[in-house]
């Protein structure tokens, strides 16, 4: 995987739980911003949702390039 | 035929390793051979050779299949020219003495010493400008158990004290690509993949030796391949392999694969089976499992984090936001009835004074009226217009002014007289004063 989705699942992981942070700091949660909050927090586990569903591994045996580097 | 078939059946029962076939690229032949000659053999005198050639014929002959010797090294001299080391047998009087060469004894990845048992690989060769016989290993290993296990313990302790086995690093968050080294023929990779959960992973493997004397260069070339091409790709390498004696696990007990291991850029989990003695290149790699289940298992546990906080993140949030709604909720249902409360309460006040008030305007309107009346009536009995009709009359002087006595009214001025109905004008014709 390269870094860049990696990393994409780890900020949007990390934003998920700044809004959770947001919501235990609230002494009396405003209506307005905390429904701002709950649309970004649903955007962000509809992305993380898609990353857990069930996708096929790839498999790929290199053993042509092993060959050719042993000839080498 | 009835003896081939014995000889076949011979050979198929055999316990021997099959003999290498006799490579015949050059061959060096004696000065004098047998010749056939129409129906007649005629045998030729013993061939003569010079030192030279008689030592080449030999070695050619000793060069043309491979030969295992099992004895206990009793001298062990690593050189830059080689190792020597001396084989005798543990019972009996057998020596022999033998020569490795410096690049298969580097590549060898066994700590030899005095007082092993081992088994050498190679041919014999008479060292012609001495006209030494010695012994060529290509391969040594430790033969048996014991010997085994004390090789395992010395390179064990020596790898041990170079800190290899302190450094574990950390395996990267959401592993997604995988290099896999082992053998593709058997349950192994199967067992691996299957317990690997549906990630869309990309799974990149190097078939590989995972026993014999091969195993160990293919691995090292399979992680050194791996490293050189892939490190930017790949998040980790799994090297598995089932489980077996301490013989089978040679090759993962072997110091140039445990310092290849150790060498990766790419964080190594091993997957090693193994019954006792944990294999080298496992105590180095960054985690150690026993089973290539294990190894599938912490691929997945590297996607823990996902799998754990997004329902608990989506609780947290839509629960604390439903939380506040249902607060805000009965707010305002106790707001709503208490409005209405105090509404009721003002309609029931009003209601109880609406009479009271009706009441008392009412009086306000009476008296008022009343007094208008009075003041009516006052106004009325002190009206000019009554007393006019009455009989009185108002006197006004020639200039216009109210005449309140006679005092300033002569005979013979002009005065004005209102009375009821009218005016008229008349002159005083006598004045009387009291």
């Amino acid at each position: 995987m390269t870094d860049n989705k990696k990393e994409n699942i780890g900020q949007k992981l990390g934003k998920l739980e700044e809004i959770v942070k947001w919501f235990e700091e609230q002494k009396e949660i405003d209506v307005e911003k905390g429904l701002e909050k709950v649309k970004e927090g649903a955007s962000l586990i509809k992305e993380l949702r898609t990353k857990m569903k069930a996708v096929e591994n790839e498999f790929q045996e290199i053993k042509k390039d092993l060959e050719k580097s042993e000839e080498e | 035929m009835a003896r081939r078939t014995q000889a076949n059946l011979f050979s198929a029962q055999s316990d021997e390793p099959a003999k290498p076939k006799i490579p015949r690229k050059k061959k060096i032949a004696a000065p004098d051979e047998t010749v056939v000659t129409g129906r007649d053999v005629v045998e030729k005198p013993e061939p003569v050779f010079s030192v030279g050639e008689f030592l080449d014929y030999v070695n050619e002959l000793f060069r043309a299949r491979e030969y295992a010797v099992v004895g206990e090294i009793t001298e062990c001299n690593p050189h830059p020219s080689g190792l020597y080391f001396t084989l005798k047998d543990k019972e009996g009087n057998g020596v022999l003495s033998c020569y490795m060469n410096p690049y298969a004894y580097r590549t060898l990845g066994v700590q030899l010493e005095a007082g092993m048992l081992v088994k050498a690989t190679g041919a014999p060769n008479v060292y012609k400008p001495k006209g030494r016989f010695s012994f060529v290993a290509r391969q040594v290993e430790p033969f048996g158990e014991g010997s085994l296990r004390h090789a395992y313990e010395l390179l064990k302790k020596k790898l041990e004290a170079e800190g290899l086995f302190t450094r574990k690093r950390e395996l990267p968050e959401f592993i997604g690509t995988v290099g896999i080294i082992t053998s593709r023929t058997g349950a192994v990779i199967d067992d691996f993949r299957k317990n690997l959960k549906p990630l869309g992973l990309s799974l990149r493997m190097i078939d590989v030796r995972v026993e014999g004397a091969s195993a160990p260069g293919q691995i090292i070339r399979a992680l050194e391949r791996f490293n050189a091409r892939m490190a930017g790709e790949l998040d980790a390498i799994v090297l598995i392999r089932g489980g077996g004696s301490l013989e089978d696990m040679q090759p993962f007990n072997n110091e140039l694969v445990a310092r290849a291991v150790f060498a990766s850029h790419i964080p190594v989990i091993a997957g090693l089976g193994h019954d006792r003695d944990v294999p080298i290149a496992a105590l180095v790699a960054d985690r150690a499992t026993s089973t290539p289940s294990f190894a599938a298992a912490m691929v997945n546990d590297s996607w823990r984090r996902l799998f754990e906080d997004v329902p608990r993140f989506e609780d947290a949030v839509f629960g604390a936001y439903e939380d506040r709604l249902r607060d805000v909720a009965h707010a305002l249902g106790t707001a709503a009835a208490h409005l209405a409360g105090t509404f009721r309460a003002i309609a029931a006040r009003y209601e109880r004074h609406a009479e009271r008030l009706a009441e008392f305007f009412k009086r306000l309107i009476d008296q008022a009226n009343d007094r208008l009346k009075y003041a009516d009536r006052v106004l009325s009995a002190m009206s000019p217009e009554r007393n006019l009709k009455l009989g009185y009359s108002i006197l006004f002087s020639g200039d216009g002014k109210v005449l309140r006595s006679v005092d300033g009214v002569e005979k013979g001025s002009r005065v004005k007289a209102r009375l009821d109905k009218g005016l008229f004008e008349a002159v005083v014709d006598k004045v009387e004063k009291k």
